[in-house]
This record gives structure tokens, sequence and C-alpha cells, in this order.
């Protein structure tokens, strides 16, 4: 046992004085979690949830525009500028906004909007009550007279989004200059229709007047009568997607504890090139104690890289505007999870050790494996988001196992019986590695 | 130091060890046998690629011969390799240190491994230092020493759980003139004092200096066996080890 732990300490002595080995260890994946959250919180927050900026021209000055100025003030996360050096923005101004990057959408009301559109419906309600027909409403405003523009890289989800909340809006004051135009057309008609009805009755020199008619309101409750509710259901479960914070902190902490590769790798070569291992076989120690003295300190060194993105998840991060990490309600299947992710990444690392012939071999190697691993793993971008094919390829990464069971534990609050297949596959992956590791390291040790 | 042994019974005994490496045809040991006293410090000279290297590393437990036995201190290696390892010690060519550690801490952890615990780990810790003249920058680390310096070391880690059979594999290579002569005069006190030593060199003198003994190895055979004076009186043409190691392994370059 002393022995065990003497080269427990000796491998954790070595790296702790390894400051580029820390670096690659800590404060790589400290700072991938932290960049790529933050971006992937706007991203995963809905569509028009982050900050777009939307430049208004307003030509038109009349109702319309005010309108659509104050609902899509309302929209949480479009800014709304209008203004530039005190005046209102003009279309040239809002183009040229747009060009340098001042925005990232410009709102153009023509001049006459809310005159024209008064007009056409004015003429709508007239055509529908004389003619009963309801096509033979006036023609639609010509299509420029609300017009937006996008700056190039706006992506697709948010022009969408934007398109849908201007035209939502648009159709919204249009129905209400509809109805207005009817609550005043439909009772002047009416006592038109029984002038015209009466007046073969009546003597001539008889006046008739109009009637008083109760008044026709068109002011409906806003709320919906067909109301729609979203929600994810995931494996029958309703839950939710992960968070930004439940997607990148176990991702980024697997990525991070795969790539101990890169400073175990190296010790085992240095090990091997100084003559130290041969020197430690000839020692009344076995050959298990070795190999699992090494595994125990790098899975200690991968636990401590995971409660550190942990506590990036749950203090850190929050901080800086993304929700806190919610880990679920498994303490000990999380760390049971933990535990076999660590021995997983360990072992992978082991064995690229006792693979590779040189520094350089393990470094290159080690690095870009684990790279396409994460990649392909859903480390680098969700799992869900990937197409049909790249979901299938993603279970061959023993980077995705992990991240899916970390999801299943944080998001759908699974246990340990949900984890079981991940555990498995883990446990089954670390096993292989260790035993190609032992064969090849002390063949190889032995053979030099 | 356990498991002693009687005078007369030889510390090493290897008879016809032969070894074939997978990736080629030819033997890198074919056929050498060697006996050592206890006491005895055997010189082991060869040109590059004789096989030094190879019988060392199979008489310390590193690998297993194609063919032969051997037996360390009375036990036949194979059988009870992980006692025969607590008797051996072994300082390899390379300066096998751990370089991101202090000279104590190296010191500390092998002895560990050889089971060495408490005071007594301390004492030998202590005395591997100041035999070895490291005492003032034990708590340096090994990778900002001298080659001179790693070098003893590395002979301090060899000698750290007292070996009976201590194997040396070309311990001087590359230090100063000074470092030598001191691992030389400590290894010559530690012959004295009754440890069995296997030593490979390529300097003659070297060996004439320190070894009561020495064979000399040519492609995988031991081509000449005995004292330095017997060694002389065999080849009377001869005037140094050195002629008689060249008239034995012949001048042309082996690399």
């Amino acid at each position: 046992m002393i022995t065990w732990l003497a080269i427990v300490w000796k491998e954790l002595l070595q790296l702790g004085r390894d400051r580029a080995g820390l670096l690659v260890l800590f404060a790589m994946p400290a700072f991938l979690v932290l960049v790529v959250s933050l971006i992937q919180d706007n991203i995963l927050k809905s569509g028009l949830d982050s900050a777009i900026v939307v430049l208004v021209a307003d030509e038109d000055g009349g109702q319309v525009a005010e309108r659509l100025r104050d609902s899509l003030r309302e929209s949480t996360g479009l800014t709304i500028v209008d203004h530039q050096d005190g005046e209102p923005l003009t279309q040239a101004q809002a183009l040229a906004g747009l060009a340098d990057g001042d925005g990232q959408v410009a709102l153009l009301i023509a001049p006459g909007t809310t005159q024209r559109l008064e007009q056409a419906a004015t003429e709508m309600s007239q055509r529908t009550i004389t003619t009963g027909d309801e096509t033979a409403a006036a023609p639609p405003l010509a299509e420029n007279w609300v017009r937006l523009y996008f700056e190039p890289t706006v992506q697709g989800g948010f022009k969408a989004a934007v398109t849908q909340a201007v035209e939502r809006l648009a159709q919204g004051i249009e129905m209400d200059y509809r109805l207005a135009r009817m609550e005043t057309e439909l009772p002047a008609q009416v006592n038109q229709v029984i002038a015209t009805a009466l007046k073969d009755s009546l003597p001539p020199d008889m006046e008739i007047q109009p009637a008083d008619l109760p008044p026709v309101r068109f002011h409906w409750d806003k709320r919906p009568l067909l109301n729609v509710s979203t929600e994810y259901a995931v494996d029958g479960v309703a839950g939710g997607l992960p968070s930004s914070v439940q997607q990148n902190v176990p991702a980024w902490a697997l990525f991070g504890m795969f790539f101990i590769v890169v400073p175990l790798a190296g010790t085992m070569i240095r090990e091997r090139e100084q003559g130290t291992l041969r020197r430690l076989l000839v020692m009344p120690v076995p050959a298990a104690v070795l190999l699992l003295g090494k595994v125990a300190a790098y899975v200690l060194v991968c636990c401590g890289q995971f409660i550190v993105m942990l506590a990036i998840g749950r203090w850190v991060l929050p901080r800086l505007g993304t929700p806190v990490l919610e880990l679920g309600s498994a303490p000990g299947a999380l760390l049971g999870l933990v535990l076999v992710c660590a021995l997983a990444a360990t072992s992978y690392g082991i064995m690229v050790g006792a693979l590779a012939r040189t520094y350089e071999q393990a470094s290159m190697f080690g690095a870009v494996s684990v790279v396409i691993a994460a990649a392909v793993g859903g480390i680098m971008i969700p799992v869900y988001v990937m197409p049909s094919f790249m979901r299938t390829a993603s279970q061959i990464s023993p980077l995705a196992w992990g991240h899916e069971a970390f999801l299943t534990i944080f998001v759908r609050q699974g246990g340990v019986a949900e984890i079981g297949l991940q555990l498995s596959l883990l446990t089954a992956f670390a096993a292989v590695c260790l035993t190609i590791a032992s064969a090849m390291l002390f063949r190889r040790a032995l053979a030099d | 130091m356990s498991d002693a042994l009687p005078n007369a019974e030889p510390v090493i005994q290897a008879c016809g060890l032969v070894k074939r490496y997978r990736d080629s045809d030819r033997a890198a040991v074919d056929g050498v046998s060697l006996h050592v006293q206890r006491g005895e410090i055997l010189g082991l000279l060869g040109p590059n690629g004789a096989g030094k290297t190879t019988t060392i590393s199979m008489l310390a437990s590193l690998l297993r011969p194609t063919a032969g036995e051997i037996t360390i201190c009375g036990h036949r290696l194979g059988r009870r390799s992980r006692t025969i390892r607590q008797l051996i010690g072994l300082v390899p060519q390379d300066i096998a240190l751990y370089n991101q550690l202090t000279a104590g801490e190296n010191l500390r952890f092998f002895g560990r491994l050889y089971g060495l615990r408490g005071k007594h780990l301390t004492e030998r810790v202590g005395s591997g230092l100041e035999a070895m003249g490291l005492s003032n920058v034990a708590n340096q680390r090994a990778g900002t020493f001298s080659g001179g310096m790693k070098r003893r070391l590395n002979l301090a880690i060899g000698l750290l759980h007292e070996p009976q059979l201590l194997f040396l594999d070309e311990p001087t290579v590359g230090i100063d003139a000074q470092s030598r002569s001191m691992i030389l005069g400590f290894l010559a006190a530690q012959g004295r004092a009754g440890m069995t030593m296997v030593y490979t060199t390529h300097y003659m003198e070297e060996a004439e200096q320190l070894c009561s003994r020495i064979a000399v190895i040519d492609q995988g055979r031991v081509v000449a066996d005995g004292t330095s004076a017997e060694l002389l009186a065999d080849h009377p043409q001869c005037r140094t080890i050195e002629d008689v190691f060249l008239d034995l392994t012949g001048r042309q370059l082996r690399d």
C-alpha cells in the first residue's frame, strides 16, 4: 500500500511541477467552458432573446410606425434605435448604420403608410359591407411600404424570427384598423339600407332620421382563445433541453479529462526514454502496482479537473449571466460517473503513452484524437442539433457516452439505472485500453 | 542484507545464456556462461553491440533469456524474481531519474519502492546523499544538476537498499574526471566491503583499476575471462588491457 501511495505521490508531484501540463489540464478547459457557455447561452435562449439592434427609420410619422416601434421595443432582446444625434433616423442613415455594423436589422417605414392603411381599411370595409363579398377587399398596400433589411451575417433563425415578429405586429395593426373602420362603416351602412328600404313607402317630403343604433365595438380581449403551449419531451419524460451550462460544463470537463493524454503520455515516454521504467521494472514491485499507481494519480487529477469545472458552472458562470448549473438529484450516480469517466480518460492516456514511440507522436496523436472524439461526440456542438447520420456517428465516441450520461443525470433527473449502459461502455473502454497498454508497455520496455 | 550465502557459493551462476530478439536473425547473446563469487567485481568489456547490456538485463531479471539458466544468490531466476530483485541493484546506462523531483525526493521515492520505511529510509537517503557529495543540493531538482551530479545520484539510488549484487552499466559515461574518480573510489570501497558487482565500461583503465576479474564479450560470446594479469599473460604481445581487448575483438569499427 505504501509503495502504491509512493507512486501516486510521485506522479502528483511531477504533474504539480509541470506548468505546461497544468495549463493544458486546468486552464484550457476552464477557459473553453467560460467562453463557449457564454456564447451558447445566447444561442440556446429563444431566438429573440439576444440583443439584436433594430435601426428604425420612421418617415411616416403616423400611428402605424409608432405602434410598430413601441411593440418591437416590448420584445425582449431587441434594441430599437430610431434617433441619431437627437434627430429621427432617415432611411439613408439606417441603411448606412447597417452597413457600418451599428445594427443587425433596419426597419424602414415609408411616408404616408398610416394614411394609406386607413384609406385601404375604409375601402375594404365599405366594399365588404356593400357587396357582401369578403374577397372584394381593397388591394393590399405595396410591399415596400414597410421594409426590412438584414445585415448579411445575421443567421437564418434570427432573420426568420424578426421577420415573423414584424409581420405579426403589422397584421395586428392592420386588423385593428380594419375593425376600427368597421365600427364606423357598419352603422352608417345599416342606416343607409334602412333609408333605402323605407324610401318608397314613405311620403317623398318626409325626412328619414338615422336610427340610433347601439354602438359596435371591436375592442376584444387580447388574450388568445386558442392557447398553444410548448414543452420538450425526452425519452417520454417531460423535461427540457440542457441549458448552456448543463451542456458545456460536463462537455468541456470531459474534454479536459481526456486531454490528460498529453501530459500523461509525455511522462510515460520520458520514463521509457530516460531508462526510469527499466529501473522500476528491476525493483521488487509488481508491474501491476506500477501501472495502478499511475492510474490512481491521474484519476485523482481528472476528478480535480471536474471539481474545478463544476465550481465554474455553479459559481462563476451564473455571475456572468448564465443559468446556475443544476446537478440533478442523484449525487451517488454523479460521483460514480465522474470516477468512471476519469478512469476511461486515464486509461486512454496510458494506452497512447504505451503505443507511441516518441513524445511528438503521443502529443500529436493524443491531442488530435481527443479533438476528433470531442467534435464527433457532441462536445463542441450539441448532438441534438447534428444531422441524423452524425448523431449515429457520435455513438462511437467515449466522450459522447460520458456526456450523454451527465445530461441524463443533470437534465432528465436520471440515476445509476438510467446511465448503466454508458457506465458499462466507459468501463469496458478503460479495460481494453489498460490491457493494450500493459501488454505494450512492458514488452517494449524489455525489448528496447 | 538478508539471505546470506555461504562464501563458497557463487552469487551469479549463468549457464548457456542465449537471447534472440524478435526482429533480429542473429543472437544478441549466444551461449554466455558466467560465475561470479561473493565480493568479486566482474568487468564486462566489449565493443558496441557485443551483448553486454543484454547480458546484464538478463542477469538483472529485466529480460527473459531465450535459452539458459540463471541463479542469483541461490535463487533460480524466473521463479522468485521478487526475492531476487530485493537482493540486486541496477545502475543503468541511462540517467534514470525524475528531473522534476529533487535529489532527496528521487531517493525517497525509490527507497520506498525497495520497501525502506521511516527512520531507516531517512538514514539511507542521508548517507546516499553524503556519500555522493550531494547533501548540499538535496532539495534541488535533479533536472538542474550537471552530468556528473546526475551520475552520482543515479549510483546513490542503485545502492539505496544495500544490495548484495550491483549491476553497473557504464556508470561513468560523459562525466568529468572529478566525478569519475569519486565514483570509482566509492565503488572500490564497496568492493572491499564485500559487495559483488558486475561492471560494464568502455574505459579499459577503469576496468583494470576496479575489477578483480574481466570478461571480454564479443558478438554475444565470452572470448576471454580472467584477472587482468591472466589476460596479459595469455597475450604476451600486449602491454595493456586495451591492447588485449583490441587483439581479441579486432580493430574494425563497430557501430
